[in-house]
């Protein structure tokens, strides 16, 4: 059960409207049941699996409560990462170590490791290993069993995040509070936006991106140039999307979720991006990584270090898949050039008398910083590594210009209608992301309005995604993009 | 607390209406001809026909029922629709018996062995909305939906159904007008003219071969169900130029075997007087001139074998006033 499912549409309302009306005693045992039952429908096999990592997490916090001791947080992160690493990291593990012993002539048979991984697994683990290091570090531990099976299991964010702290959502989940009429209005709002992201956005997009970037595809040059700036906003609408809908989803409930994204293609450097990009992932990674790494507390060179080894890792984490991790080393080597080259930048911008706060300047810097990204979607979108390179020479080589004139751009999955019904799409998103980059919430414009207004713009809302959506059985539903990692 | 109730409640009046128009105005119009005559099938007063014609458009492109009242005092209808796979003519048959109790049902085989459960919202599934609904059509549907809730919704709700079909459909699926045949005036046969020179080949060096147990019990079914209504059932094969025809043996032996009549018009061209040369439309159907000539024959047939009654003599019948 996916938020762009049918049985999700059902689903939904059934639980808002339990949780509403059973009395206030209730709503948690409501709420979990709901949780639980959310995880079922994906696959009864993994609720153990949710139920493993919860006790781990909950009987670690209570060892760890008041007394720091480092074996029990090393036990429990142990533990807690166990099933992770089981289910999606041994069969690499596995395949590379076997690659290197054939390589000195050691042949040994891989062994089959075909599982499917269990929804949320690496989402709601790094939760669990949050909560155990905030623990350790001083905070308090959840004693009722029930708010800690709760915050490890809220389905709204089963899907693709966000990466709660546990000082966050534990005190509302605890709280229970009755939805508001304004929670379930901001709920809908968001859950709007977010099914626009995902279904109008995203997954027109994919129809592009998927057919050029299919592993027999013949593609060459510019359509590959054109499918990965149509990933970029395939990947912002369906990742961004999902967190929107994860959000809207938590507040019709009446809890409040950390915003993933904060106007990502808006940044100036590949730094802020990743300040703005999927924030509660990039956050957990700083602060459960890169601080106790040493951060930038042990010079420039250990500095770099491990921003290389944290963008490694946060690579990994997408995926277990050589080209994954090169595209977090990638972003990470990014990161380290423009921070070395930036005495350099802004002795040219003194040199060529150029204004650093001008919009012009601001705008190539955001052009620069998306084409960075943009060029690192490759490693990304890409089945193998090998199949990044060759797409990467090809963009670089091949100057098939004529496929904007010939109507070969126009037959890959979208028409030109298609293309313009795109371009629209993003405008209309650039504009909501302008809005937020600039803190002007959009939501709040639209509370203050009249309650007539308030209601055309729900109606308009739900009717254009219904009518410009791409969704139905006769399409490959394109799943969460995210809810594989 | 009124206020935001009737907001919540406004929105949802005006979402299930807003849902309701788009769909009308984005639903496939390929489908209205069939939907129509589905619709025409409906508004006959009950145990009105004597001869039901089924079948996909093998049928209903085939015989004018118009020419059975005209020669033979035949009250018959047609039907039938395009594309339809058997299992959508075990539907169709199921449907008239709720409201018809013919004397003779002419089912046309040239998808007597497929029964492909549709998946396509452009195709035969789309124009079984109108049925009504019974214990059949859930069967059906859950035949062809296998359980999938996004099925059931997309088939009830027609803008989903366009979602589903968008990939398929090309821009002539909605660009075509809507039905403007008067099917109670054609009694549901669907006319085309235009001549397309047909090579029809030689039915008696077909390969044979045999029909499957799905499709089997599905003709079964149909064949209980009718001759329990006191209907005598005929099978029959109207002749194309395409693909070639491998049941004719086949198709022969099981009405032997179910008491079923039997008519291979490959066989009986010559003798219908159809031409392969002036007769059809295009490689699959017959003209007015040969639907015409189909329905002769057919109804010479009914008129020798069953005894059936002539509409001719009622006054005020449903054929008299047809053009």
């Amino acid at each position: 059960m996916v938020f762009n499912s049918a049985q999700f549409l059902l689903f939904l309302p059934l639980a808002a409207l339990g949780y509403f009306a059973v009395p206030q005693k209730a709503r948690r045992v409501w709420l979990l049941l709901a949780c639980y039952f959310f995880y079922f429908c994906w696959n009864p096999a993994h609720v153990p699996v949710l139920a493993f990592v919860t006790a781990v997490g909950y009987l670690g916090g209570r060892l760890l409560d008041g007394k720091p001791r480092k074996g029990a947080l090393a036990a429990g992160i142990v533990l807690a990462l166990a099933p992770l690493i089981g289910f999606k990291y041994l069969g690499f593990l596995t395949k590379s170590v076997l690659s290197v012993l054939a390589h000195v002539g050691v042949q040994i048979a891989p062994p089959a490791f075909d599982f499917l991984l269990p929804m949320g697994i690496s989402f709601y683990t790094l939760q669990a290993v949050g909560y155990l290091v905030d623990t350790y570090r001083g905070e308090r531990a959840e004693h009722d069993l029930l708010d800690f099976a709760l915050f490890i299991s809220f389905f709204p964010q089963m899907v693709s995040g966000p990466i709660s702290r546990g000082k966050s959502l534990l005190p509302q989940l605890s709280a229970a509070k009755r939805p508001t009429f304004d929670d379930l209005r901001d709920g809908v709002l968001l859950l709007i936006w977010g099914y626009f992201l995902k279904i109008v956005v995203a997954d027109r997009a994919a129809l592009f991106v998927a057919a050029v970037y299919a592993p027999e595809s013949e593609y060459e040059g510019w359509f590959y140039i054109i499918a990965t700036l149509l990933f970029a906003l395939q990947l912002y609408g369906d990742f961004g999307g999902c967190s929107v809908m994860a959000m809207g989803t938590a507040k019709i409930l009446g809890i409040d979720l950390i915003d993933n994204f904060n106007a990502p293609y808006f940044s100036q450097s590949i730094a802020e991006f990743w300040r703005r990009w999927h924030i509660s992932l990039s956050t957990w990674f700083r602060d459960y990584l890169y601080i106790p790494l040493g951060g930038n507390r042990k010079g420039a060179l250990r500095k770099n270090f491990n921003v290389l080894v944290t963008f490694a890792v946060s690579g990994l984490w997408h995926g277990a898949q050589w080209n994954y991790m090169a595209w977090g080393l990638l972003n990470g080597l990014y990161q380290i050039i423009g921070a070395a080259l930036l005495p350099l930048r802004k002795a040219v911008v003194r040199a060529l008398h150029i204004d650093p706060q001008s919009r012009l300047h601001k705008l190539l810097r955001v052009v620069v910083t998306f084409a960075l990204f943009n060029s690192t979607l490759v490693l990304f979108r890409a089945y193998r590594l090998m199949d990044a390179v060759r797409i990467l020479i090809s963009m670089a080589t091949v100057h098939n210009f004529e496929i904007f004139t010939d109507g070969s751009l126009f037959a890959c999955g979208i028409d030109a209608f298609n293309f313009a019904l795109l371009g629209v799409y993003a405008l209309v998103m650039l504009a909501v992301d302008v809005c937020k980059y600039k803190q002007i919430k959009v939501r709040s414009v639209i509370e203050k309005q009249h309650w007539l207004c308030q209601v055309a713009v729900v109606v308009l809302g739900v009717l254009a995604v219904l009518l410009l959506g791409v969704y139905g059985p006769g399409f490959e539903a394109s799943n969460f993009i995210y809810s594989q990692f | 607390m009124a206020k935001k109730l009737a907001a919540v409640l406004l929105c949802v009046v005006l979402i299930f209406v807003g849902v309701l128009a788009l769909g009308h105005l984005t639903r496939p119009l390929g489908d209205d001809v069939a939907i129509a005559n589905v619709e025409n099938f409906h508004k006959l007063p009950e145990n009105s026909i004597d001869v039901i014609v089924y079948g996909s458009s093998h049928a209903w492109r085939n015989v004018n029922v118009n020419e059975m009242y005209d020669k033979y005092g035949i009250g018959a209808y047609n039907y039938a629709a395009n594309w339809q796979h058997l299992d959508t003519t075990w539907l169709f048959v199921h449907d008239s018996l709720a409201t018809q109790t013919p004397k003779v049902a002419l089912i046309e085989g040239v998808h007597v062995n497929s029964n492909e459960f549709d998946t396509d919202m452009d195709g035969e599934i789309y124009y079984t909305t109108p049925i009504p609904e019974s214990k059949y059509k859930r069967e059906y549907l859950k035949m062809c939906f296998e359980n999938h809730i996004e099925r059931y919704i997309s088939y009830y709700f027609p803008l989903v159904a366009y979602h589903e079909n968008k990939n398929a459909l090309t821009a002539e699926s909605f660009g075509r007008s809507s039905n403007s045949i008067d099917f109670m005036d054609t009694m549901g046969f669907y006319p085309r003219d235009g001549v397309f020179v047909a090579d029809v080949k030689d039915w008696t060096q077909m390969e044979d071969w045999v029909i499957g147990d799905r499709s089997l019990a599905l003709m079964d079914d149909m064949v209980a169900a009718l001759q329990e209504k006191g209907c005598q059932v005929v099978f029959w094969v109207a002749p194309w130029s395409t693909e070639e025809y491998q049941y004719f043996d086949v198709l022969q032996q099981y009405c032997e075997e179910h008491n079923c009549g039997y008519i291979n018009m490959f066989e009986h061209m010559e003798d219908a007087g159809i031409s392969a040369e002036t007769d059809f439309c295009d490689p699959h159907h017959l003209n007015v001139s040969g639907a015409t000539k189909m329905a002769d024959y057919l109804g010479a047939y009914l008129k020798e074998n069953y005894d059936l009654t002539d509409w001719r003599e009622v006054p005020s019948n449903l054929w008299e006033n047809h053009s």
